[in-house]
């Protein structure tokens, strides 16, 4: 058998001729074995060693060693190696192999747990979408769904291939369509790390959550030229769509992280807090060798009696979780509120909790979507959700108003009141008014509430219902030039005694015990733990409808 | 230059710094109150207090300037 080059056509098994002895078949055999991983190497090398190296001077990684990166060692199996492009206009019928056509699929091993992934090949035509492209993202999104594994995609490209015109758009759209039908199924994470721009920005959007890199990675509809020519507006890639922007501005971002290594590591971290998919009816079980018992003795001294003064609830999350580890989700974006996975006793928790360091803890537009999207997110998995109210409400005043508070406030009762995980509550300071009912209260269908003696749960705080309660009496007084301030004071401590001591809710089944702060991890988790054999079945319908 | 401004529509309940009065980052120039809280304003770098555009007791909107630091 004559030695022909990789991929030449001629070279399939039809070439083959004549009687042959059975030395010659195995030799025919290892040649051919030969050729293809000749040919397999050659596709390995991606772009070239100039590509690569221009790769490595913007600081990335190349698509395969983000892979390797991302998996246990030496656990990746690769699929579609040998895909090629369909495009032929344009000089495309001329090259005869894009490497992997620029995307590399696969699945391997995740901490021992099957994982399935695609990896975009900036050194390949910039990592643009051709048919094949498309076809290849499309196909390991819908194989991470069938088999029930979590789908890790690594962007890094330029967008669609113009020469391959609709073929390239038409395969976006496919990739649009696998990844709502996995949606809930799989956990689906997106790790920027260049330029994902134009319609393929979309991909991420659909995905539960996106990392981007600072300074590399960019997501925009359309890149700086576009817009200059369009709306005149003269602005750099990273205003348009750099991390810090989605981290901070558009909320679209949920992580920001240093470089390739950082974010595949924290795609790796955040993995072990999710199941493989929505079959799995729960969370994974890690031994942290963190007493679920153990007592939190500095509690007490984090919470100031003062109801007006703040403190920081990332410090109050450090002593409840197991080894003080929080995933903050979204940590730059409407930071008065924490989302976050946690565990307790070794078992993943969705955390969203108030933080009354920032805007009061006060629940904006912002932060309602945060959380109503935080809160789908644990509940597609069967994570159960732990929330910690120290909340004055929602944000009032006209710019709120106009922001559609009532719209958006209404997506997180409306995903709290959804949810069919356990829903464990504690008040620790602060529960007023709308502020109580959007953060989880028996009323929206939590499975337990707890308060702390500090807790004030109520229609609001004890100034608002005194200008209300004692409107006419605050005017007799102040006609009558006696001290008001002094009269308010008063009617606002009788308030507070009678309605804003937590005796009162626990008088009427509204919280189910007041605690000891320092056994609140412990009370937590063994409500958590009851709630193991929780079953609700939401109505049949085919869904509702989520205020969006 | 750096500007302070309001992180939400609120009162100005104490302003603690003066006119050319050296600030590190992280010092707390105000308190403000809103949402029956009272959070601190904190420079966002180290300066010198150019000037301030608020007074005690008066109420601010969101994004309004409070301070200026050079």
């Amino acid at each position: 058998m004559t030695a022909k080059r990789p991929g030449e056509p001629g070279s399939g098994p039809a070439a083959r001729t004549g009687p042959r002895g059975g030395g010659d078949i195995v030799e025919d055999m290892l040649s051919k074995i030969r050729q293809i991983e000749d040919l397999r190497e050659i596709i390995r090398q991606g772009g070239g060693p100039d590509a690569v190296a221009a790769q490595r001077r913007k600081g990335k990684l190349t698509a395969r060693e983000r892979l390797a990166a991302l998996f246990d060692p030496h656990d990746f199996t690769e699929l579609d190696v040998f895909a090629r492009h369909l495009g032929r206009d344009y000089g495309l019928d001329r090259i005869d192999r894009i490497p992997a056509d620029g995307v590399i699929i696969g699945h391997g091993r995740v901490g021992g747990r099957p994982v399935a992934a695609f990896s975009q090949d900036f050194t390949v035509l910039a990592g643009t979408c051709g048919e094949m492209h498309g076809r290849k993202i499309a196909r390991i999104v819908e194989l991470a769904a069938t088999m029930g594994c979590p789908l890790v995609g690594l962007m890094d490209s330029g967008g669609g291939r113009v020469s391959e015109e609709l073929g390239a758009l038409s395969q976006y759209g496919r990739i649009f369509h696998q990844q709502v039908q996995a949606s809930g199924v799989v956990p689906q994470l997106a790790l920027i790390l260049g330029p994902v721009a134009g319609g393929q920005a979309y991909s991420p959007a659909l995905m539960d959550v996106i990392f981007m890199v600072e300074g590399t990675a960019t997501m925009f509809l359309a890149g700086p030229p576009l817009v200059e020519a369009v709306v005149h507006e003269h602005i750099t890639e990273e205003e348009l769509g750099g991390a810090r922007l989605h981290a901070r501005e558009s909320g679209t971002s949920d992580l920001t992280c240093r470089d390739d290594l950082h974010a595949i590591g924290e795609a790796r971290r955040l993995l072990s807090f999710l199941p493989s998919s929505n079959r799995e009816g729960g969370p994974p079980e890690v031994e942290t060798g963190d007493d679920p018992g153990r007592l939190l003795e500095e509690l007490p001294g984090l919470l100031p009696v003062d109801p007006e003064a703040t403190y920081d609830m990332h410090r109050v999350l450090e002593l409840l979780l197991d080894r003080g580890e929080l995933f903050e989700l979204k940590p730059e974006y409407a930071e008065n509120l924490i989302t976050g996975l946690g565990r307790i006793g070794g078992r993943s928790v969705g955390i969203v909790a108030s933080n009354p360091g920032h805007r009061a803890g006060c629940i904006d537009t912002r932060a309602a979507v945060k959380a109503a999207r935080f809160v789908r997110f644990c509940d597609q998995f069967g994570i159960p959700l732990l929330t910690l109210q120290d909340v004055p409400g929602f944000l009032v005043g006209s710019r709120s108003e106009r922001e559609g508070i009532v719209r958006h406030g209404a997506k997180m009762l409306y995903a709290y009141a959804e949810a069919t995980v356990p829903k464990v509550t504690v008040v620790l300071r602060k529960a007023y008014a709308g502020g109580y009912l959007a953060l989880c209260p028996k009323e929206l269908g939590a499975d337990f509430v707890f308060g702390l003696p500090t807790a004030e749960i109520g229609l609001m705080g004890p100034q608002g219902a005194v200008s209300v309660l004692f409107r006419k009496e605050l005017a007799r007084a102040a006609a009558a030039g006696e001290d008001v301030a002094a009269l308010r004071d008063t009617l606002g401590r009788e308030f507070r005694d009678r309605y804003l001591d937590p005796l009162y809710p626990a008088g009427l089944q509204v919280v189910d015990d007041i605690i000891d702060p320092r056994e609140l991890r412990r009370v937590v988790h063994r409500a958590l733990e009851l709630c193991r054999g929780k079953r609700h079945e939401p109505p049949r319908r085919k869904h509702g409808n989520l205020p969006l | 230059m750096e500007i302070i401004r309001m992180p939400m529509a609120g009162r100005i309940a104490s302003i603690r710094v003066r006119e050319g009065q050296q600030v590190s980052a992280g010092d707390t120039v105000g308190i403000f109150e809103s949402m029956k809280m009272q959070m601190p304003l904190v420079a966002p770098a180290a300066g010198v207090v150019s000037r301030v555009l608020v007074t005690e007791g008066a109420f601010a909107d969101q994004d309004a300037p409070l301070f200026e630091i050079t």
